[in-house]
Parts: structure tokens; sequence; C-alpha cells
């Protein structure tokens, strides 16, 4: 790394400016979402002002906002812990096992994780709705994997292409088995690529629309689409709105800070050599 | 990277990762491709969903051929090609300008590069409400700052020509600090020696720049050109949201052209056509990716 310490201004401004651009945004939403709904359009806009609760208040208790909540936390976790799961024994076995075929399965989970959602959004509501499954979080699960099994296979592969087959051999001629030499070697290694595909299956489980919006009712509703059911024909509720949408982000923002290591990992994956 | 992966095929230890491969293969084959397949069998016949008494006849390419009769269809690919051009360069040329700077050791750099980041972690949808509230011609913040400019309010959404710039600001916003986190981490990864040498030969910054950091850069931009052009078609929640597509269909990309056609006017038979014409370029799309960065696995 080019080790010279910038003290000119110069770099600051722009680098200021920007993260003034990049935060903004944010502050704004979770603002308008405290503020009393004259205020939201107030202009000039208001910057001190009284935070109130109510359209939280209103969310949850008149809008299914818990509900909407729990269902995408139930949805984004279960999918994510059975998407690595999945995905790291299929990375393994594209790693380390030599099977005919290998290549076109490779490409075809790649090509799954670049695939449109709007692609497989009309089949799979006529699919869905045929087994009765529409408006169930199960189909959510299920559905999600599409793009979640794939991501999490991706992460894996190269997390188990870094460790050395020596090891598994070591531990085989030991006397286990490859599964066995799997589960006791070669997953508590691969930690933080488990931790990284998680967090990254999570995200995308909990930030994802479209399917929510067309296999969805107001049973198994997830946060995304109760916040766009805020914008009604008479209008846009904008405190309910923002709060919903602060409720959405703010978890995941949080959460992010804190994991921001993996989260560089995982994002630049497939892109440095 | 790339382990040769050849080991002896012991058929044992087929057998293994066939059984490691299985629990993948089976649920995206009934998630994925039976969908799919759906999606292929639909395309070739007339399937209104809110006219079920018409039936499902048979019609061959009949839905292709209208497809690219239809100057809708080819509206929304100009919609999204544009789309493309107002975005791509523009996030690209931000990305690597940023991590030129955030690549120098400068004071509370983590800090900053964390911040950056955060509109990346922003889901789609929210990032769609935010920039709609902040966008609103009258009362947004926009339109006050640029007020406080001099500058006359800007109808960000509901003027035809501004919209899809609007929309394309958005997702600049959104993904050019993914572009400034991969180029920061290859630019991180070139050897210093690379640029002390060249420092003692007294090479201009430019020169530095497009010597040594663009070639270590050029593998990662191609990447994720291809990840980022594969997004693009696939580009829905944060539009859906703020602009639904309109003015009109000014901002309708191709993802939100078949939500309304299978969703709106209820033609699956045009919308399964379509969403196999855009498998197609997915497909195309991921072979070129692959080609390039995996050639074997």
């Amino acid at each position: 790394m080019k080790k010279s310490h910038l003290n000119s201004l110069v770099a600051y401004i722009p680098l200021f400016v920007l993260v003034g651009l990049a935060i903004f945004p944010l502050y704004w939403m979770v603002a308008t979402s405290l503020k009393p709904k004259i205020q939201t359009f107030a202009i000039p806009p208001v910057w001190v002002f009284k935070p109130t609760l109510i359209h939280y208040y209103t969310a949850i208790f008149e809008k299914q906002l818990a509900r909407a909540f729990f269902n995408s936390l139930f949805v984004a976790t279960l999918n994510a812990l059975l998407s690595v799961f999945v995905g790291s024994l299929a990375a393994f076995s594209l790693a380390r096992f030599n099977i005919r075929g290998k290549n076109h399965i490779w490409f075809w989970i790649i090509t799954n994780r670049m695939l449109p959602p709007v692609v497989l959004v009309v089949p799979i509501f006529v699919v869905a709705s045929y087994f009765k499954l529409l408006d169930t979080r199960l189909i959510l699960i299920l559905v999600y994997t599409t793009f979640n099994i794939p991501l999490a296979t991706w992460i894996m592969v190269d997390f188990f292409r870094k460790i050395p087959r020596e090891l598994d051999e070591a531990a085989m001629t030991d006397g286990c088995s490859h599964i066995s030499a799997f589960f006791r070697i070669i997953l508590p290694l691969s930690v933080p690529g488990l931790v990284t595909s998680s967090i990254f299956c999570f995200i995308f489980a909990w930030n994802e629309f479209l399917f929510a919006l067309i296999l969805t009712r107001s049973g198994a509703r997830t946060m995304p689409v109760l916040a766009s059911t805020f914008m009604t024909g008479y209008g846009i509720l904008w405190g309910l709105m923002c709060a919903t949408g602060t409720m959405i982000a703010l978890p995941i923002i949080v959460f992010c800070l804190i994991i921001s290591k993996y989260l560089v990992r995982g994002l630049t994956l497939g892109a440095i050599k | 990277m790339g382990f040769r992966s050849g080991s002896p095929s012991h058929p044992s230890r087929v057998n293994v990762g066939i059984l490691l491969l299985l629990p993948t293969v089976l649920i995206l084959l009934f998630i994925g491709i039976f969908p799919l397949l759906f999606a292929v069998y639909t395309s070739f016949h007339t399937y209104y969903l809110n006219r079920p008494e018409l039936g499902q006849p048979f019609v061959g390419f009949n839905n292709y051929l209208t497809t690219f009769a239809n100057p809708f269809f080819w509206k929304t690919l100009g919609v999204t090609g544009k789309f493309m051009l107002l975005t791509l360069p523009a996030e690209f040329l931000l990305g690597i300008l940023v991590a030129v700077i955030m690549s120098k050791n400068i004071l509370g750099g983590q800090v900053i590069r964390v911040l950056l980041i955060t509109p990346l972690t922003v889901t789609p949808v929210v990032i769609g409400l935010i920039w709609r509230l902040m966008y609103n011609p009258q009362f947004g913040v926009i339109n006050f700052f640029l007020g406080s400019f001099g500058i006359l309010p800007i109808d960000w959404l509901g003027g035809a020509q501004v919209s899809l710039y609007s929309v394309a600001i958005v997702d600049i916003w959104q993904w050019m600090p993914f572009i400034m986190l991969i180029c920061l981490a290859n630019i991180l990864a070139i050897p210093t020696e690379y640029f002390e040498a060249a420092v003692i030969d007294g090479a201009s910054k430019w020169a530095i720049f497009r010597y040594i950091t663009l070639p270590f850069l050029a593998p990662g931009l191609v990447a994720v050109l291809i990840i980022r052009t594969a997004d693009v078609i696939r580009t829905f929640d944060m539009v859906y949201i703020i602009t639904r597509g309109g003015p009109g269909t000014t901002t309708e990309l191709v993802s939100l052209y078949v939500y309304r056609l299978g969703f709106k006017i209820f033609d699956l038979g045009h919308a399964c056509a379509i969403s196999i014409l855009l498998l197609f370029a997915t497909i195309v799309i991921s072979q070129v990716y692959l080609r390039l960065f995996y050639r074997e696995i």
C-alpha cells in the first residue's frame, strides 16, 4: 500500500462530501419517521424537531408491522441456514471431487444466481397457487433458495479451494471418511466463509421484494412489501413508510457495521485475483 | 487460485461427491428448472390469467413474434439500454476515482470506508422510498437545496425526460461504493515495489495510474462489469417503488415490463416469452463471466 500521508485537505473535502451524500438519505428517512406528520414536508425542512413515536406505534399496532418483522426474520433466518448448509455441501463436492459434468453444474448454479427474478415469478406463482402454497412463509423460504444456494455455493467454493487438500488426506489416512473429514476438519476451518455466506444469504432474503409481493397477501407478508402498501391511491403515508423503512434497514446497517470486515471480503469475492 | 481438482476417480469418492451435490441439485431443479419449463411451455401458448374461459391454446412462436413486433417491447429495451449507459460508466469512473483516493493512507480511512459502503447495505425498496421522498418537486429536500443556489425546482420523477436520469442517479448512489470496494481491494493488493520504482523513475501521478494501477484493476473491473450488467436486467425493487415505471413508461425497465404484462395485463403467454428471452441473455452473460474467470472449477 502506498504509504504517503495525505495531509492536505484536498482529499478530505471530497471524501466528506461523499460520506455526507452516502449517509444523508438514511438520516432523512429516520428523521422523517420521527417527525410529526405536519413536519414531513415542511418548507424549509425542519432540522430540529421534537421526535414522536406515533408512526411506529401506528405501524406496529394498526398496520401489522410486528407481524411483518417476524415474517421477514423467520424467512430470512431459515432460508440462510438452509442455503448455507446445502450450498456448503455442494461447494465441497465441487471443490474436491472429480465428477463428470461438474463444470456444467457449476455453470448452471452461477446462472441461477444471475437470473432475473422476473423470469421465475410468473411460473412460480402459478405453481405455488396450484400447490396451495400462496401466502405462506414456506414458499418464500423455498423460493429464495434459487439465488441464495448459488450464492452460498459460490462463496464457499472459494473458501474450500484455499484449504489445502493435504488436510483432508491427512485426516483420511488417520481413518476418517470423506464426510467425517468434512465435518471435523474442513468445516471448522471455513467458519469465516460460513459466516460470510450466512450474512449475505440473510441480507438478500431480508431485502427481497418481488417474490414476496407476488406470492404473499396479508398472512406471510414481509416488511419490504408492507412498506410498499403505504403507497396508496390516495397518497403516500410517509411517516408509516419511513418507520417501516427504518425497521427494515436499520438492523441490517447496524449488523453490517459490526461485521464490516467479513462484508468487505464477501463483496469483493471473485473480483480479486 | 485454481487447484487442479482432479483426484483419482475412485468410485467411493465420486459417490460421496455426488451425494453432497444432490440436495442442491434437487432443490434448484425443483424450484429453478421446473418453473422455467413451465415458462417455456406457457410461452408457446396463449394464457390470460383473468380470462380462464379462453383456455390455453397452443400458438407456437406467436408470442415471440408478437413480442418482436411490439413497439412497447423495444421501448422498454431502449429504456434499459439507456439506463445501463447512464449508470455503468458513472459508477465505474466514480468508483475508481474514490478508490484511488481511499488507497492513500488517510486518518480515519477505515471509518470512512465503512460509511461509504452504507448505500450498499440498505434494502433497495427502502432506497426507492427515501429517494422518492427527497425527489418530491414541491416539498422535497433536493429541490430545497437546489433552490438555495437559485436553481428552479425540477420535477425529478414526474418529468418524462428527467425521470430516467433521476432513477439513474439513485442507482449510481447505491452501486458506486461496490465498485469502489472492489477497486480499493485490488489497488491495495498491488505490491509496493511497483510504486516505489515508478516514483524513483520520476513518473507522474497520471503515468503511475495508467501503467501500474489500471492494469492491476482491469480483471476486477471486467468481472464487476459483467456482474453489474446482469444486475441491471434484474433491477426491479428500487425502480418499482420510486416510479412504478412511470411517468408513462419512461422508466420501465425490462423487469418492470414483464411484471406489468404478467400481473397487470395478465398476459402470461407474452410475459413468459420475454422471460425466456431474458433467460437467454442471462445465460450469455454468465457464460462470458465463467469463461473469463472460472475456466475450471
